[in-house]
């Protein structure tokens, strides 16, 4: 029996008749349903105020926790941290990564709970989010604010592990560490106390030597004044640190297999699959010295002196809950699956979701996800623009296989394979309009790319040769008296074809599907349309060779691109005021925090209203604009966030997103396929150059009243506005709409606002 | 003054072309502006002791124009480009002086008129009206411009007129021997070009403040006449006689003239 498992909650109330449900039914049934399908993890219940709040507020909230006692300059520098830190943790809590209320952090939250009951006292409001990152990795703020990477969840293996992590970052946030780590970095910059006189590198060794101790501190300190107190396994602790050794490989080792890609239409040579893979080489007693962290060797050695061999009390491995930690880590593994798609990650997207497939074959995410990356990579593949994947001589494990063959294929190899695939998927879920367009994109790019005809592939698969019957001879010589032509030819340029061209072959069982027929013949025609084309330019020499690259209007799909802009979907505004950096610094600009955020506020006041006075229909989303309850809204804003990710770090050639399939619901609940991204950044110095002196010299002997704008321009500081808008489109995937203006000097108020509603009127006029 | 005109037109042409490209200020397109101009000082004055060659000195307390007042409309066309309609009103003083190069090249403008009991300036009430065309910087109508435009200017001022015949019309103590100068009251129209640099302050979304420095040249014909009351010494060391000297003044300042002046304003956008 096959059962899905709903991991879309829609409000707390449902998510516990849901959780009482799951346990009723059991655990087995819990632990190993198989999934047809999978939906992304979403938030629910009301937004944190960690997302809502201002920076400004929470600096001034922290700012409170200075040490009244310690000297000047010391206070000075825990303002200064408690501004940085809590800048940076709301461009983080507001980068979309981060997630609230779902499964996976309601539970983290619950072991939190746990530890904190056996922790006792804590002076902070501990909370736990989740960090929508395939790596390993977990993180603590100094306001008891602890992240956890979705990629620790899919790799520890039980609830103890989990809870060892949690107990080290819960000493990191109570014991200052971050804090500490920063104040102790300021000394070692600025050479004080002990650090006279030391050159560079031994600073380096400084600040790494003193983060190692935090990390040993919160090693054992969490063992000791927590973990230890729990009935979780001692074993355990260390047991994690094996698994973190591991951390840098799939969540499972098990061979590739290579039948994988095949469907009832196609089978792939499993020649493009490697005999052997790298063996993996994890050492665990790597040099540490210019790290943060010390080696696991030496955190073993480490924690195996304090764990209790023999404990008395219990050798637990889950206490919370054992369903809903697997629960927790299937999620987790799901969602790394399309983590590693956003991120270009495509053979660690295959394998992953490969491994995910062998309990939940035919999951219709894992296939779409599998299709996305064959697609996007055969477009990279094609374009010539593979060298992010890196050597695959250094991948280790199983993954090299996926590896291995991503390589070895030929970019019209990949296409196919890629165009195979996405149809299987389709005739899977023929209902599935993303699915379709999957399967359309990748023959598309097939036929268009390649520019491939009926005549670059058989039909029917070549026969066995048979020795000619009598008949055969005399109608072919027959044939060959009234054509005045041998067959000779013709058989020995197909046979010579079928050896040249291992693709030939590729579809024959596909033509015989009428969808993919159907399919084909439109592509074809599309095909013949294109090439007859006045400004013919081929796929290749645009996209390789780079001609008319970036020709939006010259582009082949022209027409999409000019989808009127009727309605756009703001999300947060930007602004950044910057100014010189000290000399400690060499002079590198730095942020004006409360300015930078006074300002993104006014910007927040005036787009909505230029966007009116320009008559462009909007809507807003924003962090900071969220009310308790826009557990909705926070969603969309974490789509907007995915997309726009994703689309900024894939070039412009072929303009597909993975998240793509999560558009229409969007499209449809803001009635715009536009979203629009807009902000600035000033930045600010002392004019430190001659230049504008002697200029103005010149010019005053020239012209005598030009003294009046030569006072004027060295009286001022040197300033540089950068301003940018873009309007996205999120159904087809391109940019529809960018402008960026760049240029030296200070601006006014007024000249910002005329700037903003500049940007706005272009939008709305384009 | 015709052709001038026209190729300032024909070459706006290509700016008016991107007139429909225009957000506007805030989405506001027309300012109304009030002037008050403080022309600070006098004018760039031509001189020459012959009638031909001449060379032009930076003449101070020469012409003064006192509270330029005035209102202006500005239409914004593009971005960056606005073309500026006004009418001001204002008065000049021109220093009653006379002219003249002595033997060492050296320029004298003695004062001629304080002993004679008039004013030391003739006063003339100007009426201008101007247009221009600016180009801002970056967003008009914010921040810094640079303006070019042309002026019409109506004046009324008192004129002297030389006069064989003896006359008092300065009191009742003349020293005029050889003839007179006479006060007359006249009319005429100056044209005047300019261009100048100007920035604008926003107080508010609407209101700004706004700063100019101008330079102009303007066709000078408003003293065609000498008051011809030599009360200094110098005046008789030179060979000329009255009527020629009167004749080469007259030449001199219906040449063109240089100005420059200052002013502020306060506008409203609408």
């Amino acid at each position: 029996m096959q059962t899905t498992i709903p991991n879309r909650i829609n409000n707390g109330f449902t998510y516990r008749i849901g959780f009482v449900v799951l346990m009723i039914v059991g655990v087995l049934h819990t632990t190993y349903a198989q999934r047809l399908d999978y939906e992304r993890l979403r938030a629910t219940g009301p937004v944190p105020a960690e997302y809502t709040e201002f920076f400004t507020t929470k600096y001034l909230e922290a700012s409170q926790n200075v040490d009244s006692r310690a000297n000047r300059k010391m206070r000075k520098r825990q303002d200064v941290f408690h501004k940085n830190n809590q800048y940076f943790l709301d461009e983080m809590m507001t980068s979309g990564k981060i997630l609230y209320g779902d499964p996976v952090t309601n539970y983290l939250q619950e072991v939190m709970d746990y530890l904190l009951d056996v922790y006792g006292q804590t002076n902070k409001d501990v909370r736990v989010f989740t960090v929508r990152s395939p790596q390993f990795n977990a993180a603590a703020t100094e306001d008891g604010i602890l992240l956890v990477n979705l990629g620790l969840l899919a790799q520890v293996e039980n609830e103890a592990q989990l809870a060892f992590i949690l107990s080290h970052e819960l000493i990191h946030t109570e014991e200052n560490h971050v804090m500490d780590g920063f104040l102790e970095k300021m000394k070692i910059q600025k050479g004080e106390d002990a650090y006279r006189r030391q050159g560079s590198d031994d600073k380096l060794i400084a600040m790494s030597n003193y983060s190692k101790s935090h990390e040993f501190e919160a090693d054992l300190e969490g063992y000791k004044r927590i973990f230890a107190k729990t009935n979780y396994d001692p074993e355990e602790a260390l047991r994690v640190l094996d698994v973190m050794l591991y951390s840098y490989l799939p969540f499972d080792e098990v061979e590739m297999d290579k039948a994988f890609f095949n469907s009832a239409y196609f089978k792939l040579d499993t020649t493009y699959f490697p005999e052997s893979v790298n063996s993996i080489t994890a050492y665990e007693d790597y040099d540490d010295s210019k790290s943060t962290h010390p080696n696991l060797k030496a955190r073993r050695e480490a924690l195996e002196e304090v764990i209790d061999k023999n404990p008395s009390n219990g050798k637990e491995w889950f206490i919370i809950n054992e369903n809903a930690f697997f629960e927790a880590q299937e999620l987790s593994r799901f969602e790394c699956s399309a983590l590693f798609l956003a991120d270009r990650k495509y053979p660690e997207a295959i394998y992953n979701s490969f491994l995910l497939s062998r309990k939940h074959p035919d999951n219709k995410f894992l296939r779409k996800n599998v299709g996305v990356a064959l697609h996007t990579f055969a477009t990279y593949k094609n374009n010539e623009k593979t060298r992010f994947m890196g050597d695959v001589t250094d991948v280790e494990g199983n993954m090299q296989s996926v590896y291995y063959m991503l390589d070895r294929l030929s970019p019209k190899g990949i296409s196919i394979l890629a165009t195979q695939y996405n149809f299987e998927t389709h005739l899977l879920y023929p209902e599935d309009p993303f699915l379709k367009s999957m399967f359309e994109r990748s023959l598309h790019e097939l036929v268009f790319f390649h520019e491939v005809t009926d005549s670059d592939f058989e039909t029917e698969y070549l026969e066995e040769e048979e020795e000619d019957t009598a008949e055969e001879v005399e109608d072919e010589q027959t044939d060959v008296a009234r054509r005045g032509r041998s067959s000779k030819v013709t058989k020995l340029s197909r046979t010579k074809r079928s050896a040249e061209d291992a693709y030939a072959y590729a579809f024959v069982d596909a033509f015989k599907n009428e969808t993919f027929k159907t399919a084909w013949e439109k592509e074809q025609k599309d095909l013949k349309a294109f090439k007859k084309q006045k400004n013919y330019l081929s796929w290749h020499d645009r996209r390789v060779k780079g001609k008319k690259l970036y020709n939006l209007n010259d582009s082949d799909d022209a027409d999409q691109r000019k989808d009127p802009i009727n309605k756009v979907v703001v999300v947060t505004p930007r602004f950044m005021k910057l100014k010189q950096g000290s000399f400690f610094n060499d002079y590198k600009p730095i942020i004006k925090f409360e300015e930078t955020d006074i300002e993104q506020r006014k910007m927040r006041e005036l787009i909505p209203d230029y966007l009116d006075r320009v008559g462009l229909d909007a809507d807003f989303l924003d962090y900071k604009t969220l009310d308790k309850m826009d557990d909705d809204l926070f969603n969309d804003l974490m789509f907007v966030n995915d997309w726009l990710s994703e689309y900024w770090d894939h070039p412009r050639v072929e303009n597909m997103v993975s998240s793509s399939d999560r558009a229409d619901e969007f499209i449809a609940k803001y009635g715009t396929q536009f979203i629009m991204y807009t902000g600035m950044i000033t930045y600010r110095k002392p004019r430190t150059s001659f230049l504008e002196l002697y200029v103005g010299a010149i010019g005053t002997v020239l012209f005598p009243p030009f003294i009046l704008y030569s006072a004027a321009s060295l009286s001022q500081p040197f300033g540089q506005v950068y301003q940018f808008v873009s309007v996205y489109d999120v159904k087809n995937g391109y940019t529809r709409f960018h402008f960026v203006e760049n240029f030296e000097d200070i601006i006014s108020r007024a000249q910002l606002k005329a700037m903003i509603y500049d940007k706005m009127y272009r939008v709305a006029n384009d | 003054m015709r052709l001038p005109l026209l190729s300032l037109l024909i070459t706006l042409l290509p700016v008016f072309s991107f007139a429909q490209n225009n957000p506007g200020f805030l989405g506001k397109k027309r300012v109304i502006k009030l002037e008050h101009g403080l022309f600070i000082q006098g004018e760039g004055q031509a001189h020459g002791f012959t009638r031909e060659a001449t060379s032009y000195s930076f003449i101070p307390e020469f012409i003064r124009n006192r509270n330029r007042v005035g209102v202006s409309y500005e239409q914004l066309f593009s971005r960056k480009f606005t073309l500026v309609g006004g009418l001001y009103r204002y008065s000049s003083y021109a220093n009653n002086r006379v002219f003249y190069i002595d033997n060492d090249d050296n320029v004298s403008s003695p004062s001629i008129t304080m002993a004679s009991g008039s004013s030391e300036n003739f006063r003339s009430n100007n009426t201008q009206l101007s247009i221009g065309a600016r180009f801002y910087n970056k967003f008009a109508p914010v921040g810094a411009y640079f303006e070019i435009g042309v002026s019409a200017i109506h004046f009324t001022s008192p004129e002297l007129t030389f006069s064989e015949s003896e006359s008092d019309i300065f009191g009742d103590y003349s020293p005029i021997e050889d003839g007179h100068v006479e006060q007359v009251s006249s009319s005429g129209l100056n044209w005047m070009g300019h261009i100048a640099f100007g920035f604008n302050q926003f107080l508010t979304d609407d209101v700004f403040v706004g700063f100019d420095l101008r330079l102009h040249m303007r066709t000078f014909g408003y003293l065609p006449g000498w008051d011809g009351m030599p009360n200094s010494d110098l005046i008789f060391e030179t060979d000329l006689s009255l009527e020629d000297r009167v004749s080469t003044y007259n030449e001199f300042h219906s040449f063109t003239a240089i100005g420059f002046g200052f002013s502020m304003s306060v506008g409203y956008m609408f």
